[in-house]
């Protein structure tokens, strides 16, 4: 059963996939595992082999989602139509889905990974959608926004239009229905300043979520009672910090370390890749630092592909399993410095200077850092 | 994408228990392997590993991560164990040198605390704060924030009060059953005291079914009658061109001066008003507005007085991220290079003719 697709608690309708393997493709799924060669392709679908004789059917029209570019603005979406690009350069999107999808890539989850990368990406300010938007702006945005779609996915943006989605998302009901500041306070962390310096471990569910009120459903919601116990055993002071993306996903334990390793080992080539293929202008002072980043991506590509094991810091020796959920969280981070990565590759696209070459360069330097403290066998 | 000038050290200061004012120091250097956050208590390492808590929990609320540097924090004077006011002090110095959060003032005094950092909640008394900044006497210049319930405390204290840390930069607090947001105007009053001034709108939900007249569901106290009926008039009015918040929240508006002559600040008000109720793009920094209307009702802006010395105000105070709104009729006062001395400091400027995303 795909991983996507049980994360986000889907199981119903990938069984419907299973029964028929072009089941759901073009309403519920993007793209299905197919074998290879090919029976008949279904109508509007497109066979992409991403190895020797792993082929994925791919709906080949346009699709919609909505996404909501700021959390704090939930009344405000964009209707996004996207489409594969059948005719066009087809590696990244056979690289997403070698990477990320598992059976089947499902249209919601699409919706939701395209929502978190505009979200990461106005906060970061590679994009920027403010206030009032002239029509320069919104141009601006428009094309950052393809860059970023195609660039982190492979998809080609056919358009996109802010929708006030008002009737369907209600901000006064969603915040009546909000815990409040005190309810979400759990009673044994008010008191981490009794003399001691220890904060107790404060649940995953009091993390601060990625989407504000809108959390996508995950394992740790949809079954609290059955979250192992040693998820707790981390401080949260001792979580890495980068930022909450990171910190929020990072208790979802081995299969999420797994994914994000994965993740890890083929796109960082690609990623190198992409930066090699950038337009250079001669006496812009963009070159040494360029170097210097394929240089230290390359590394980080060994570092990924010698990493050891979760569980064992030599063969046969099990880690403790607070240094194996510190790695996993280290490895979650490690995972959103490469969402980073893609995002400032995409605006690098529009132009390339020393500004967004140093942004680069702090990311590297946090995918180095989370790499290095993947691979440490002591907390 | 456009960082701010590295500042070497910044201090912050705080009120401690005895009415004594200490200093929280940061200052930042290269990495090199060693922790993010350093604290240097001389003689009470517990403390120093509680401050270390506290910041980096507050960093979690932060958009981007920087593991390349190292910013070390120290305190002139211990506080006693039960004194946890230079928590807000420690978290803010540590934005502070690392040009996350540049304050208004020369310097600033905090105090307050949460147990809840890592969502950027703050927590305090209120009136201990204040029972110990009037025995300390306020200096002229020195900005002064603490944590606090805003509507019940003493208005003198409420100015400076704010409950998330969101609300530096004006944004909403996304966890409370409260939903406020500021927006900032140029307050102009001949030269030497002008300053960026803020609005605050903190809305609830109403019962969907209660029948409200638009205007006596808004509040505003410390305001005279009159600036009051303009606040619900402007506010009523933006609220029927929008068409989809009406009768659905109950609302307070604070200033952060109480006298105000004018109504440069209604525009400022509105997109307050729009970015709490979650129906306006949200900048990364402030909003800072000036304009005003006679037909809010249709979304009009209308040009305001002091262009010249609005213009020089805003150019001096912007930051990284903020988004300057300003009437469409300034456009033409705008002088060659404005836009570019604001989008070297980060910020980015629209003339605005109607209310609108885009």
């Amino acid at each position: 059963m795909g991983l996507l697709a049980r994360m986000r608690g889907l199981a119903a309708r990938d069984q419907a996939v299973d029964r028929n393997p072009a089941g759901g493709l073009g309403t519920s799924a993007l793209a299905v595992r197919a074998p290879v060669p090919a029976t008949p392709l279904p109508p509007g679908a497109v066979l992409v082999e991403t190895a020797d004789g792993v082929g994925w059917l791919v709906h080949a029209s346009p699709l919609s989602c909505h996404v909501t570019p700021f959390a704090a603005a939930p009344e405000i979406g964009l209707r996004l139509d996207y489409c594969f690009d059948a005719s066009g350069e087809r590696h990244r999107f056979a690289l997403l889905l070698a990477a990320e999808a598992e059976r089947v890539l499902l249209v919601e989850s699409v919706g939701a990974a395209i929502q978190e990368a505009v979200q990461g990406a106005l906060q970061l300010g590679t994009l920027e959608l403010p206030p009032c938007t002239s029509d320069e702006e919104w141009h601006a945005f428009r094309a950052g926004l393809n860059e970023l779609v195609y660039t982190r996915f492979g998809l080609v943006v056919e358009d996109c239009l802010p929708v006030d989605l008002h009737p369907a998302v209600d901000f006064a009901a969603q915040l009546a229905a909000a815990p409040g500041p005190a309810a979400a306070v759990p009673p044994a962390a008010a008191s981490h300043m009794d003399g001691a310096s220890a904060i107790p471990p404060v649940p995953a569910d009091a993390l601060p979520s990625p989407a504000g009120a809108e959390r996508p459903a995950g394992p740790s919601d949809t079954a609290p009672g059955r979250r192992e116990p040693w998820l707790e055993w981390v401080r949260l002071a001792d979580m890495p910090l980068h930022g909450r993306r990171a910190a929020s996903t990072a208790t979802a334990g081995a299969a999420a370390d797994a994914a994000a390793l994965r993740r890890l080992f083929l796109e960082l080539p690609a990623l190198a890749a992409g930066l090699r293929a950038l337009q250079m202008r001669e006496g812009d002072g963009t070159f040494a630092p360029l170097q210097d980043i394929l240089r230290r991506l390359a590394l980080a590509a060994v570092h990924v592909s010698t990493m050891p094991s979760l569980a064992h810091s030599a063969p046969g020796q099990r880690l403790g399993k607070h240094t194996q959920q510190l790695r996993a969280a280290h490895a979650a981070a490690a995972q959103a410095a490469l969402d980073e990565s893609w995002a400032l590759l995409a605006a690098m696209r529009g132009g390339l200077d020393r500004v967004r070459l140093d942004e680069f360069d702090r990311v590297l330097s946090n995918l180095e850092y989370s790499l290095a403290q993947r691979r440490a066998t002591q907390p | 994408m456009i960082t701010a000038p590295p500042a070497s050290s910044a201090d912050c200061s705080t009120i401690l228990a005895d009415g004594c004012i200490a200093t929280v120091t940061a200052t930042r250097r290269p990495r090199g392997n060693r922790a993010e956050v350093k604290c240097v208590v001389p003689g009470a390492p517990a403390l120093g590993e509680a401050m270390q808590a506290a910041v980096r929990l507050a960093r979690l609320t932060e958009a981007a991560y920087d593991s390349r540097e190292q910013v070390v924090l120290s305190i002139d004077r211990a506080p006693t164990a039960d004194d946890r006011n230079w928590e807000l002090a420690a978290v803010l110095a540590d934005r502070m040198v690392r040009g996350i959060w540049r304050p208004a003032a020369e310097q600033v005094c905090a105090a307050g605390w949460s147990d809840n950092w890592q969502l950027g909640e703050l927590a305090g008394d209120p009136s201990q704060a204040w029972r110990l900044l009037a025995r300390a006497g306020v200096q002229p210049g020195v900005l002064w924030l603490g944590a606090g319930p805003g509507d019940e405390a003493d208005a003198r204290w409420a100015v400076h009060a704010i409950r998330h840390l969101g609300e530096l930069t004006g944004h909403a607090h996304p966890r409370s059953g409260i939903s406020s947001a500021r927006a900032w105007f140029p307050l102009h009053s001949g030269g030497i005291n002008d300053t960026l001034s803020w609005v605050e709108v903190s809305i609830r939900p109403l019962p969907p079914d209660a029948q409200h007249d638009e205007e006596s569901t808004i509040a505003a106290p410390a305001l005279d009658l009159g600036m009051q009926q303009s606040v619900r008039q402007a506010l009523a009015g933006a609220r029927h061109f929008d068409g989809k918040g009406q009768g659905r929240w109950k609302t307070v508006v604070r200033f952060g001066h109480a006298r105000l002559h004018g109504e440069s600040w209604q525009f400022a008000l509105v997109m307050a008003d729009r970015l709490a109720r979650g129906r306006e793009f949200v900048p990364r920094g402030r909003v800072i507005a000036s304009g005003a209307s006679s037909a809010w009702h249709a979304g009009r802006i209308e040009s305001v007085e002091g262009v010249q010395p609005k213009l020089e105000l805003i150019l001096s105070q912007a930051g990284i991220g903020d988004r300057i709104l300003l009437p469409q009729a300034w456009s033409s006062d705008i002088p060659a290079g404005y836009r570019a001395g604001l989008k070297a400091k980060g910020a980015s400027l629209a003339c605005v003719e109607r209310l609108g995303w885009i």
